[in-house]
């Protein structure tokens, strides 16, 4: 999976830097003064115990620091997205519930230690790509478009 | 929250139609940059509180230190946006020296009202140095970017085009439906003309 | 297909097919397919350059005086048509190494430009372009230096200035862009029999002339031009 070390060499990938602004749910450990990132917090700092949806970019730092817990339970939505695609992978609208659905959960997938996440993805991509294979067959011209897109999204998977 | 501005900054490109310039958006770059220093100013003061507390900043884990974590990791977010902005904004003009011309003056001026004079000092400096190599190969190239045609085309006559016109120094009958193989750079004026029609495959 | 022949006509074939295969519009060619087709910078092909632009303005000379003699217009013009594609040919070959266009983006990815950083500071790389290549390269990097420093990083406070790293505090250079070598590359296999070493197989992969398969670019990298050829 993509993480660490070809974080850098994505520095200027646009796509990259807008996957890490997905908002994630945590819970602080620890306090820290001079921050503007909860917004119920009266003055300019957050309290332990605090429960704050944290861009990813600024979430993954921290929680490597143990100063944050990536509160998956929160993961409401995504608990309704799951099941809708175990139901039927190749008609879940994931433009409208996650811009970059298989990015951003390559990412967020080592931090949240859940193992169902990379197989869900997985089997999801599966499931959607022999939909499209098939599609694209009858249209050949928008086919290739849509499968270069595939392509990048199958090789952060495997 | 941090780095909110600096995001929308680099959306300003990837909402855009991919390779289109938007104007150069100078009154949000120097928001970003603003935010920057906030970070800066934030982050010295609380290393400050921490000297003057008589804490080592190296192994000290209080509030303090997770703020200035915080504004750090910020401040270098933000740094990576402007960066990106920046960067891929200068890749489109990149390719605009190769697709559109190498001088300035070359480019529609839509196009220019939308560079910032930094990026026209770059696009200017860009060209010099393509055109540098390619004075070196002695070889222009910007041009032919499509591979050569074949130099002779069928085509057929659409509409009378009148007798006694000589193609290539040959006189045909190109008389109305008639076929003929004819040098593309003979054909081309009257295909424009919508007097003839290229036959294909 | 060769099968079906005896066994002399394949002996033949093959002898015919290396013969097409070495003329050197096809070598162009076929380098010009290569570097397209690879993520990353190829060795430049400074002898085969020359030589087509020798014979390039051989022919030129050869259709001038042709024209200047009267010659029929039809053998005239069969020249200038290989003299367009062989003309054709170098430029795209010389340009493609400067500027690659990806098949899935209307706006080009450049390949020298994109990644000077990233080649500029790693020798290997830096070897495999030719001498006006590397003044192309240079020009370049001061270029885009000089223009992010003066937009952005002069902008920012001190520690945080360099255009290499991230800051003051990082301990090597974290922001240089570098081309993803770990993909999928479409490739051919140039000789009759070519043995290639696969990450996840005990078996390696084994490729007659002509074979087509898709592997990882890092396993066929070196073959590149010599065994293999990028389709």
């Amino acid at each position: 999976m993509n993480d660490g070390a070809s974080r850098n060499a994505n520095y200027y990938d646009l796509d990259d830097i807008v996957i890490e602004e997905e908002l994630v749910p945590v819970v602080f450990h620890k306090s820290a003064n001079g921050v503007k990132v909860d917004p119920s917090a009266e003055k300019d700092c957050v309290e332990e115990g605090a429960k704050v949806e944290l861009p990813f970019w600024l979430a993954r730092e921290l929680y490597l620091r143990q100063a944050v817990s990536i509160n998956s339970s929160l993961f409401q939505s995504h608990t309704r997205t799951r099941r809708e695609i175990q139901a039927d992978a190749a008609n879940v609208d994931l433009r409208s519930r996650c811009s970059y659905f298989y990015e951003f959960g390559c990412k967020i997938a080592p931090l949240v230690g859940d193992r169902t996440i990379g197989k869900m993805l997985l089997s999801t991509f599966q499931m959607r790509y022999q939909d499209i294979l098939t599609k694209a067959h009858r249209s050949v011209c928008n086919g290739f478009q849509i499968l270069d897109g595939f392509n990048k999204r199958r090789n952060q998977l495997v | 929250m941090h780095g909110r501005l600096a995001c929308r900054l680099v959306k300003e490109i990837t909402t855009g139609e991919k390779g289109q310039l938007q104007p150069f958006n100078d009154e949000l770059l120097n928001e970003v940059t603003k935010e920057c220093s906030e970070n800066f100013l934030v982050l010295q003061s609380l290393i400050r509180k921490m000297q003057d507390e008589g804490l080592d900043f190296q192994t000290t884990r209080n509030a303090d230190h997770y703020g200035a974590l915080i504004n750090h990791l910020s401040l270098i977010r933000n740094k990576r946006c402007l960066m990106a902005y920046v960067y891929n904004r200068a890749e489109i003009i990149q390719n605009l020296v190769w697709k559109v011309g190498l001088r300035l003056f070359e480019l529609p001026e839509e196009i220019q009202e939308k560079l910032s004079h930094s990026e026209k000092e770059y696009f200017n400096r860009h060209s010099a140095a393509l055109e540098s190599y390619m004075s070196k190969m002695d070889l222009d190239l910007n041009v032919d970017m499509v591979p050569p045609k074949d130099p002779y085309i069928k085509v057929r006559v659409l509409d009378d085009v009148g007798e006694g016109i000589v193609v290539s120094d040959k006189a045909a009958n190109f008389a109305r439906h008639s076929m003929h193989f004819l040098k593309r750079t003979d054909a081309e004026p009257y295909i424009s003309r919508g007097l003839m029609e290229e036959l294909t495959g | 297909m060769a099968e079906d022949l005896g066994d002399g006509s394949t002996a033949e074939m093959d002898e015919y097919e290396t013969l097409m295969s070495t003329t050197d519009v096809e070598l162009l060619k076929t380098a010009w397919r290569n570097e397209k087709a690879a993520p990353e910078i190829l060795q430049f092909q400074a002898l085969l350059v020359k030589r087509a632009r020798e014979q390039i303005q051989l022919v030129e000379e050869t259709v001038e005086e042709f024209e200047g003699s009267g010659m029929d217009p039809l053998t005239v013009s069969l020249y200038q048509m290989d003299l367009d594609r062989a003309q054709f040919l170098l430029r795209s070959y010389l340009r493609v190494r400067l500027q690659k266009v990806t098949a899935n983006s209307l706006s080009c990815v450049l390949q020298i430009e994109k990644y000077m950083f990233y080649i500029w500071k790693n020798d290997n790389l830096r070897n495999r372009l030719s001498e006006p290549e590397k003044i192309f390269v240079k020009r370049c990097i001061n270029d885009m230096e000089k223009h992010i420093e003066e937009t952005v990083l002069s902008k920012l406070p001190d520690n945080y200035q360099s255009a290499r790293r991230q800051s003051i505090i990082s301990e090597e250079d974290d922001m240089v862009p570098e081309p993803q070598l770990d993909t999928f590359v479409a490739c051919k296999s140039s000789k009759n029999f070519v043995s290639i070493r696969l990450v996840d197989s005990e078996r390696p992969l084994e490729m007659e002339r002509h074979d087509v398969s898709f592997v990882l670019y890092k396993v066929i990298e070196d073959k590149i031009g010599v065994e293999i050829d990028l389709v």
